[in-house]
């Protein structure tokens, strides 16, 4: 028993860290991504053939190049993406998640769909695990945080009520989203190569979009851009399978009805400030349609 | 931080809680070996564990478990194994890798199993079984093809035939139909069990200095195949390979036959299910593929196993219909049986049994295991479709 | 071979074409994204097959059946997941129309089951060999059918009242509510339409490729998705122009490049279609 809590510990902490993650873009800075499973995976198999090629890395670089690689694509890829508001970011997130699970399948390099197997986990029982993996998590919730805070924080509240505006009071609003992907990617990369060297294989599979909407349904039902969101979003839906195991075939039913209702009657997730309830840092109400006037059925 | 409001409070107590119980169950003491031993003293009942494809992949896990209960039901009407009933523990691996390893932690830690069947896809396999061996658990795969699983460790057991002896019959049989200097297309499911099929076929066909005109492939899931097919048409092929999952595989046989390419089709187990005939209908005449298990085959023990199943079908109108899938798993818990029944329960037990086992009779042959846990049944065994039905060569 | 590939992917594409269709009057009109969508679809397949393999139907009512199911489908959801949703932040409902998804492909899979179910009426193929092209009567029928599905809508967006009233609505909500146009009973014709159209396709697929299950929808969901972007959100002629794009490039991709991407082409035109240009093709610049 003790040994599987502490897998569901561990493996629940890699969720909560890549929920974490993903909510600095989501949460702070209202940029949707559908996606984010390619981040994950892009630090997975970086570690992990770094690991098969170069065996002398030690593990805590090969956590940090995951994490700087999985970054430096954010950086790359996302200037042209980020001028796409809402919907049209959505699907180009989307797309880059499959096309990027298309190309680990097709190119030789990255295992194919085989994906890498035998990778090394450095001599490290679980407990190891359990602290590298808590520790990320902690540091991205306090990065989250200190974002959420300052200068940083106020401009990305800005430019989520309304980018127009934040232009006019001398905010450049690209740099700032690409630096919310970038650090998302950053944690997600790391995420990954936990992962790669605690279940010791992986293929693609892992990282598609099953898993970027899970993570996105982690941080909406925590709450969207609250620093403790993921935690319970993450934690919440890590263990739902575990809950539901006498009613296996309707794990997926409570899933999906679970999101819904949560969507319609507390949208601010978990933890989340309802409306009217202390500051507002996020929006309920969309930017360009006026809020109609009374809820009217006409 | 602020004020948080009471029932964000709650939810972040809860979160707190289950950590804390995570960390302080790092410090129990007690051991699983320990605890198989209390097990292997008394007259409780016998557990095994199960991993098998439950939801997603139901049409093949469905069967598979079916195989386990008719087995199961089999052994403790006939008052069990000395006298302690079986017990199988089912998880569903919902075709996703952490799940299945989840899973597979889940019956070693809490169940304390020291056999599992399963899981029945290669990848899934290849993710549990460095799990299985720290913790000298027998993995026993019923359905998982992947060559690399030879080497997935001295715990991991398969019961079906190396996909790449499979592969040089059909390719031997295939040429001996079509004569001299054929041409060979290849459409394969880009996935591990369909890719490393086309490897193998095309080594096998490159020992006999045949290359494929063309190697084109598509994913799980994907209905439409015009655009592959129109471009395999064009090179009119004496023979086409097709190895993938049936869902995939029998829609393009059916457009492949539509489009009017009459190649020799040669599929690979994949495809050994009523499904597919049902779903390729007339297309499926003439396909020939490899299987593990022949349902004609006259033994009584076979043609017992032949009847309960027609007769849980029956039972169960809804349920997907595989013999081969149960039969394999069939043939699984009776090994485990043999090994309990020998006063080998625990893991490292099980696995020397199995290890030195020779000519077990199984209902999908006389088997034994070679140094790499494959299943050795003495030959592939090659079906052809014959007037909507499989009939063994 | 090139000719028979555009042939593919026009028939496909007519398919991704109709989803389309149903993203972007949803979109016009409410200004959201339902990625329930491909559900939608995959209900029509089964309205058909519940029609003609439980009660029997001959295809014409069964096509009916199919049709009413979809549309009731459609209906339903806007009325229970996104009326109560308006006026929020775009990301909600983008999240409730995932976890519709969700919800409608476990419901299909406990109803149904797990097995991939042939078409439950007999099509005797039929090919026709126009020159370097080779035709069947199902490829023909299909193509046919979402032509004069269009036709339809067109029909009906333009030269009808109702039709009228709901470009109307998607011009403007508050100006049109001052004439005495109820938007809400115009966001539900745009999902009972729109959800006809999906479903359609789910019939017609399910007819082409010989396979209804539970998860058919999923894939022809996300391409459907990405054709009604890349023809511009909320343009009729956009979304079909989308769905021929998104057809052809497919197979001429899987043909002419590798087909192991196959999935990706599409993706791939859209991302760099709206990399130049933000709204799509034929979308409305903000």
């Amino acid at each position: 028993m003790a040994a599987y809590i502490l897998h569901l510990a561990i493996l629940g902490g890699m969720y909560v860290l890549l929920a974490a993650s993903l909510n600095i873009p989501v949460g702070l800075s209202g940029q949707v991504s559908l996606g984010h499973g390619a981040f994950f995976g892009i630090g997975a198999y970086i570690s992990g053939l770094l690991a098969i090629h170069y065996a002398v890395l030690p593990f805590p670089l090969l956590l940090v190049l995951a994490g700087l690689g999985s970054a430096a694509v954010a950086v790359l890829l996302s200037p042209p993406a980020l001028k796409l508001k809402d919907e049209y970011l959505a699907v180009v997130t989307l797309g880059f998640g499959l096309i990027f699970e298309l190309g680990l399948k097709n190119l030789a390099f990255t295992g194919g769909t085989d994906g890498l197997y035998g990778l090394p986990n450095f001599g490290m029982q679980g407990a190891d695990f359990l602290w590298w993996v808590w520790g990320a998590v902690a540091l991205c919730l306090f990065v989250t945080s200190r974002l959420r805070k300052g200068q940083f924080g106020r401009n990305l509240t800005a430019i989520k009520e309304s980018e127009r505006t934040a232009r006019t009071l001398g905010i450049a609003p690209l740099p700032l989203k690409v630096g919310c992907f970038a650090l998302s990617a950053l944690f997600a990369g790391i995420a990954g190569s936990l992962y790669a060297h605690y279940i010791t294989f992986i293929n693609p599979g892992v990282f598609g979009l099953h898993t970027s909407i899970l993570l996105l349904c982690m941080v909406v039902l925590g709450g969207m851009g609250t620093v403790l969101g993921p935690l319970a979003g993450g934690i919440l839906l890590f263990l739902l399978p575990e809950l539901l195991q006498e009613f296996a075939d309707y794990q997926d039913l409570v899933y999906g009805g679970l999101l819904i209702v949560i969507l319609i009657f507390r949208p601010q997730g978990l933890l989340g400030r309802a409306p009217g309830q202390g500051r507002r840092r996020f929006p309920l109400r969309r930017r360009t349609q006026p809020a109609p006037a009374s809820t009217s059925n006409a | 931080m602020p004020q948080l409001p009471n029932f964000s409070r709650c939810v972040l107590c809860l979160c707190a809680l289950l950590l804390a119980m995570a960390l302080t169950a790092c410090q129990d003491s007690t051991t699983s070996k320990e605890q198989a031993q209390n097990q292997a003293d008394q007259t409780q009942a016998l557990k095994i564990g199960a991993v098998l494809r439950l939801s997603k992949g139901a049409s093949d896990g469905l069967p598979a478990r079916h195989g386990i209960e008719i087995a199961v039901q089999e052994i403790n009407s006939q008052g069990g194994i000395d006298g302690r009933p079986l017990e199988v523990v089912y998880y569903d691996s919902k075709d996703d890798a952490t799940t299945a390893v989840n899973a597979v932690q889940k019956l070693i830690s809490v169940d304390k199993v020291e056999a599992i069947i399963g899981p029945m896809m290669s990848g899934n396999v290849l993710a549990a079984a460095p799990l299985c061996q720290r913790n000298n658990v027998v993995l026993l795969t019923p359905t998982g093809t992947s060559p690399r699983i030879s080497e997935a460790g001295s715990y991991t057991f398969r019961l079906c035939s190396r996909i790449d002896d499979q592969a040089r019959a059909l390719v031997q049989e295939a040429l001996s139909r079509v004569g001299t200097d054929p041409t060979v297309a290849i459409l394969y499911s880009n996935e591990p069990y369909g890719k490393g099929s086309k490897e193998l076929f095309t080594r096998y066909l490159a020992e006999q200095d045949i290359t494929p005109a063309t190697v084109e492939s598509f994913q799980r899931g994907d209905k439409d195949f015009q655009a592959q097919l129109t471009k395999i048409k064009q090179l009119n092929p004496d023979i086409l390979f097709v190895p993938g999952y049936l869902q995939e595989t029998a829609p393009l046989i059916s457009q492949a036959r539509q489009m009017g390419i009459d190649a020799l089709s040669v599929g690979v187990f994949g495809d050994m299910a009523p499904k597919y005939i049902e779903l390729a209908g007339k297309a499926a005449e003439g396909h020939l593929i490899a299987g593990e298990y022949n349902k004609h085959k006259d033994t009584e023990r076979n043609q017992d196993f032949v009847n309960a199943y027609e007769a849980l079908l029956e039972d169960q109108p809804k349920a997907p219909e595989n013999i081969m899938f149960a039969a394999l798993t069939y043939d699984a818990v009776h090994l485990l049986r043999q090994s309990f029944s020998t006063g080998a329960t625990t893991g490292s037990a099980i696995q020397s049994f199995l290890d030195e086992l020779e000519a077990f009779d199984g209902i999908t042959g006389t088997l034994s295991f070679d140094a790499n846990g494959d299943v050795q049944k003495g030959g592939v065994y090659l079906f052809e479709v014959q007037n909507g039905t499989y009939r063994k060569l | 071979m090139i000719w028979q590939q555009i042939v593919n992917g026009i028939v496909a594409g007519s398919a991704y074409a109709l989803v389309a269709l149903g993203y972007s009057l949803i979109y016009g009109v409410l200004g959201l994204i339902n990625l329930a969508q491909g559900e939608i679809y995959m209900a029509g397949a089964f309205g058909l097959w519940i029609a003609a393999a439980v009660l029997g139907l001959p295809l014409p009512l069964a096509v009916l059946f199919g049709l009413l199911f979809s549309a009731v489908v459609g209906l339903s959801m806007e009325r229970v997941v996104f009326r109560p949703l308006t006026g929020r932040h775009p990301l909600i409902p983008l999240l409730a129309a995932i976890g519709l998804s969700i919800f409608l492909q476990s419901v299909a899979l406990l109803a149904f089951g797990p097995e991939t179910r042939p078409f439950p009426l007999e099509f005797e193929p039929q090919l026709w060999n126009l020159g370097p092209v080779t035709l069947s009567t199902l490829q023909l029928l299909l193509v046919t059918t979402a032509l004069a599905l269009m036709g339809g809508l067109f029909w009906y967006v333009h030269a009808s009242r109702h039709g009228q009233a709901l470009q109307a609505v998607a011009m403007d909500r508050e100006a049109a509510r001052l004439v005495g146009i109820k938007p809400h009973q115009c966001v539900a014709q745009a999902f009972g339409i729109g959800g006809m159209l999906s479903g359609a396709a789910g019939m017609m697929m399910a007819a082409y490729y010989n396979a209804t299950y539970p998860y058919m929808g999923v894939l022809p969901g996300l391409k459907g998705f990405c054709a009604a972007v890349l023809g511009g959100a909320g343009s009729i002629p956009g979304a079909i122009l989308g769905g021929l794009i998104l057809g052809l490039s497919e197979n001429l991709g899987a043909a002419y490049i590798h087909s192991g991407f196959k999935d990706g082409y599409a993706f791939a035109i859209l991302i760099a279609i709206l990399l130049l240009r933000p709204q799509g093709l034929l979308g409305k610049s903000k």
